[in-house]
């Protein structure tokens, strides 16, 4: 009986280790020929504006803070005068896909003019669009639902200081 | 504010959040840790962050995460290595064969699993420096993970590591974990070097070298240091020095090798040899301040990093529980058709899938190395962490429903019953068959002799066959203490045995040893196990020794107030005056279900001591004539055996304060038996709080009933319990009973 149990339990754990290697072999060799993860984008960006919002005097110079997980993105876009270290919520979400970045959300408007009193609402909701990411200056264009205005911008990376924590860190 | 000082109040905040959040879970039957895991996410982005983005930058900017970080490593260092010191061979004594194949196949199926899971998840959440191989065995990995450590005290909270089951699972758990750390280290190697190259075999090679330079070399030096540790006695500050620096140099001779610095300290902690006193003693010198101090912040900084608002679609949902369910059935179904094959029985290989599903905190270290690595992005570690926290979440409750505790019953007990049930005379009327039981909690086996002395007099006549169960329950104060390990649970229970065998054996009459059957568990909540345990047991009365309450001066507060609200049966309170006599009862009767109570006592208690005499002390208030309330009485005391009768006197006060009365009464008297009742100021109010006023005031030793069934409100159904004894008693003395002497009745 224990013979026969041992030969059972010893032919099913053989069997097991040796499926499992064939079924990680196989699909590596597939993952690793055929599938692409996205590569990865730098996570700052700073944006010139190529013209002022309507009723602003003075636009301010905006900074894209990108959190990549794949394809999908979460960002914050805030003015260059925010204390850098100050963590942003990231309220806009996004896909990245084919070097197209689209991201979507609300934002308040004051971070855009340096005369926030002049906007009449402060909450909008705002898409941003860039393609070809891997250029150095990467064109897109912002869309500012409350009044449809679409503003023309240029994105350039940002050599990141407080860059991810990579495996020489603990 | 300066960083240091600012770190200072960040540790404050974590360990009283983790404290309190800790508590909360525990309350609700989950694992302490569970709640700390929860305490630190809370402090992080999804929950604090979220409702006030201001305060939580202010409390926790980046300038101070670096050193919540060395803090959390160097937690975590100590950490493994008291996982490493607990990982015991004695855990390997049960079905090693059954353990190895289960704990295997529990591994290769979430194995596979998460293998094939990685096709959809590597284009979708992994970032394109990542090699697919990396990314598959990483996931791999975290799929495979069981917690041993958070295993381990789910098994001894529910009392399972002297079963099959509970020892089947240890060992699962153990090779599991010693197998998921060799998976992790190589997907670790793999991920540093990108693929399986000529560096990641090298660093495998290493990494084998070296444990093996731990297991000849270091263990070797360590057997000398416990040789050293046995001729001094006790675990000198200079060997603790060694020791800790041993940890230490490991972890970073591990981190140089090119794994991790937790498998050093791990591998010490494994390759220490398991001198019993040596590892208690160091287990217990380091955890305190690990646990309390160290690992709530690599909660709070894992919990940092934990941003549940990124799962912000819905697809994104759906791949989380598409991993949470791979992760459950991949576990769940490698182990059950393992353990099937195994030879085990369907409701244990299912509960031990369960147990198997438990990844807590292991998973958590795991993700973070993973984040660390830049294998896993933030998205997939938020998905991996709510997949550990829900998997661990569950076990308890699952492992309750497959493996209900009435399955758990102490085998003693069980077969103690039965014994009794067999020999027992062949008796129409039930209450002969099924042998009058008491539960009796006793708390300090030094102390309660009084308690279970109380206990033989009300349970022991000639006739009925009786059972006492002396029960007492540990309570570790830590749920993730080295106390709590399954092992030391054991030794703990041996030792309380031990302390009840010897309080039994001074009880008199010794023939009755036979019958005390002690159960000696391990309980997290006193009060609640007991009411549970009475719900299975079903004794017909528990009798409870009065404590004074921690926290308050009402003698029936605390855990005595507890088990007196909660407990499914009967319940007495004994307050211990002192004085062994038990020859003349006091039983203040206001005719109440409790005061019925109450009589029953006295009345076995005066059938049991030949010698003994009740006094019932009528109370009449406003309302009540003294006919309507002797009718029942009387025709009740009309209808005992006459050498009952004779030894029961009644009196009758017409007082409006009856306190008083019984108090004056209580002089002369060696046991008061009070009902919980508004007359003695003994009465349940709102809130389930029972007040005190006669417990304070009694002159004698005091028992105060409280009657669970509500049913039985009337004096004449205690009769047929009594009368049965009597006649039962009667019958082997062969003593004719006719009507004797009239009762004494001093109106």
């Amino acid at each position: 009986m224990i013979n026969h149990f041992n030969f059972k339990s010893l032919v099913l754990y053989g069997v097991a280790i040796a499926s499992v290697l064939i079924l990680f072999k196989t699909v590596t060799a597939y993952g690793e020929n055929h599938l692409h993860a996205t590569s990865p984008i730098n996570s700052r960006y700073s944006l010139t504006l190529s013209k002022n919002l309507p009723n602003c005097k003075q636009t301010n110079k905006l900074i894209l803070n990108i959190l990549q997980s794949g394809i999908y993105l979460n960002a914050s876009l805030s003015p260059v005068i925010t204390n850098a270290d100050t963590e942003q919520q990231l309220n806009l979400t996004g896909i990245l896909k084919n070097q197209n970045l689209d991201l979507s959300g609300k934002i308040d408007i004051a971070n855009f003019c340096q005369d926030p009193a002049s906007q009449t609402k402060a909450i909008q909701p705002i898409a941003i669009q860039m393609s070809q990411i891997n250029l150095d200056n990467i064109p897109g264009q912002i869309k500012l639902n409350q009044n449809s205005t679409t503003l023309e911008f240029t994105a350039i990376p940002q050599t990141d200081q407080k860059a991810k924590p990579k495996s020489n860190s603990h | 504010m300066h960083t240091v000082i600012l770190v200072l109040v960040e540790v404050l905040i974590v360990i009283g959040l983790s404290r309190l959040v800790g508590l909360a879970f525990k309350s609700i039957k989950q694992p302490l840790v569970i709640g700390e895991i929860v305490a630190g996410i809370m402090l992080g982005p999804s929950l604090f962050g979220l409702i006030a983005p201001h305060a939580a930058a202010t409390l926790f900017p980046p300038e101070t995460i670096p050193f919540l970080n060395v803090l959390s490593q160097v937690g975590l260092i100590f950490f493994m290595f008291l996982i490493g010191l607990e990982l015991n061979s004695k855990y390997l004594s049960g079905n090693l064969q059954a353990a190895v194949l289960t704990s295997n196949v529990s591994i290769i199926v979430p194995f596979s699993l998460a293998t094939i899971l990685s096709l959809l998840l590597y284009p979708l959440v992994s970032n394109g420096t990542v090699s697919f191989t990396a990314f598959t065995l990483f996931l791999g990995a975290a799929m495979s993970i069981t917690a041993f450590p958070v295993l381990a005290r789910i098994i001894t909270e529910n009392n399972l590591q002297g079963t099959r089951l509970g020892t089947l699972a240890l060992t699962c758990a153990a090779v599991d974990d010693v197998t998921a750390w060799c998976l992790l280290a190589l997907a670790i190697a793999v991920a540093r070097h990108g693929s399986i190259d000529r560096q990641a075999i090298l660093t495998i090679i290493a990494s084998l070298l070296y444990i093996g330079f731990m297991f000849s070399v270091g263990r070797w030096f360590l057997k000398r240091l416990i040789t050293h540790y046995r001729r001094a006695g006790r675990l000198s500050q200079f060997v603790l020095a060694l020791i800790y620096m041993g940890v230490v140099a490991s972890a970073l001779i591990t981190e140089l090798i090119g794994i991790h610095l937790i498998f050093g300290a791990f591998l010490l902690g494994a390759a220490m040899p398991k001198d019993a006193e040596l590892v208690r003693e160091l287990a217990i010198k380091t955890e305190d301040f690990v646990l309390i101090f160290l690992l709530p912040v690599f909660f709070a900084y894992s919990g940092l990093k934990t941003q549940i608002g990124l799962l912000n679609r819905p697809e994104l949902w759906l791949l989380c529980a598409l991993i949470l369910g791979v992760a459950i059935a991949g576990k769940y179904i490698g182990t059950y058709v393992a353990a099937r094959v195994s030879g085990i029985n369907k409701r244990e290989a299912s509960a031990l899938g369960w147990l198997m599903n438990t990844r807590g905190l292991t998973e958590l270290i795991v993700l973070n190395i993973g984040l660390e690595l830049g294998v896993i992005s933030p998205l997939l570690f938020t998905m991996l962490v709510i997949m550990a926290l829900v998997t661990t979440f569950m076990t308890s409750p699952l492992l309750e429903w497959t493996y209900p505790k009435r399955l758990i019953r102490l085998d003693v007990v069980e077969a103690e019953a039965e014994h009794e049930t067999d020999t027992e005379v062949t008796e129409s009327i039930e209450s002969f068959v099924t042998p009058y039981r008491i539960l009796v909690p006793v708390a300090n086996p030094t102390t309660q002799k009084g308690l279970l002395q109380l206990a033989v007099s009300i349970a022991f006549n000639y006739g009925q066959s009786a059972v006492i169960n002396p029960f007492s329950l540990i309570e570790l104060e830590e749920d993730y203490s080295f106390e709590s390990t399954p092992t030391e649970a054991n030794r703990l229970i041996a030792e309380r045995r031990q302390q009840l065998e010897e309080l039994i054996s001074t009880l008199e009459p010794p023939s009755i040893y036979s019958h005390i059957h002690p159960i000696v568990r391990i309980s997290s909540n006193v009060a609640r196990e007991t009411a549970q345990i009475a719900k299975i047991e079903q004794p017909d009365l528990i009798l409870v020794g009065w404590h004074r309450p921690a926290f308050s001066n009402n003698r029936l507060g605390g855990r005595v107030g507890q088990i007196l609200t909660t407990a499914p049966v009967d319940v007495a309170v004994f307050v211990d005056k002192g004085g062994e006599r038990l020859e003349s009862l006091l039983v203040p009767y206001s005719a109440n279900i409790h005061d019925d109570l109450a009589l029953i006592l006295a009345l076995r208690l005066l059938l049991n001591r030949d010698t003994c005499m009740l006094h019932i002390l009528q109370a009449l208030t406003v309302n009540q004539t003294q006919d309507e309330l002797s009718y029942e009485l009387h025709a009740m005391i009309e209808r005992l055996p006459a050498s009952v009768r004779e030894r029961i006197e009644i009196k009758t006060v017409a007082a409006p304060e009856p306190m008083e009365a019984v108090v004056t009464a209580s002089e002369n008297v060696d046991l008061t038996i009070a009902g919980t009742s508004r007359a003695w100021g003994i009465e349940r109010q709102t809130l389930g709080r029972y007040t005190d006023e006669l417990a304070i005031k009694c002159r004698s030793s005091l028992l105060i009933t409280r009657r669970y069934s509500q049913i039985t409100s009337h004096l004449t159904s205690l009769l047929p319990e009594v009368t049965h004894q009597e006649i039962i008693r009667n019958s082997q003395q062969g003593i004719d009973n006719s009507p004797q002497s009239p009762i004494t009745n001093n109106h």
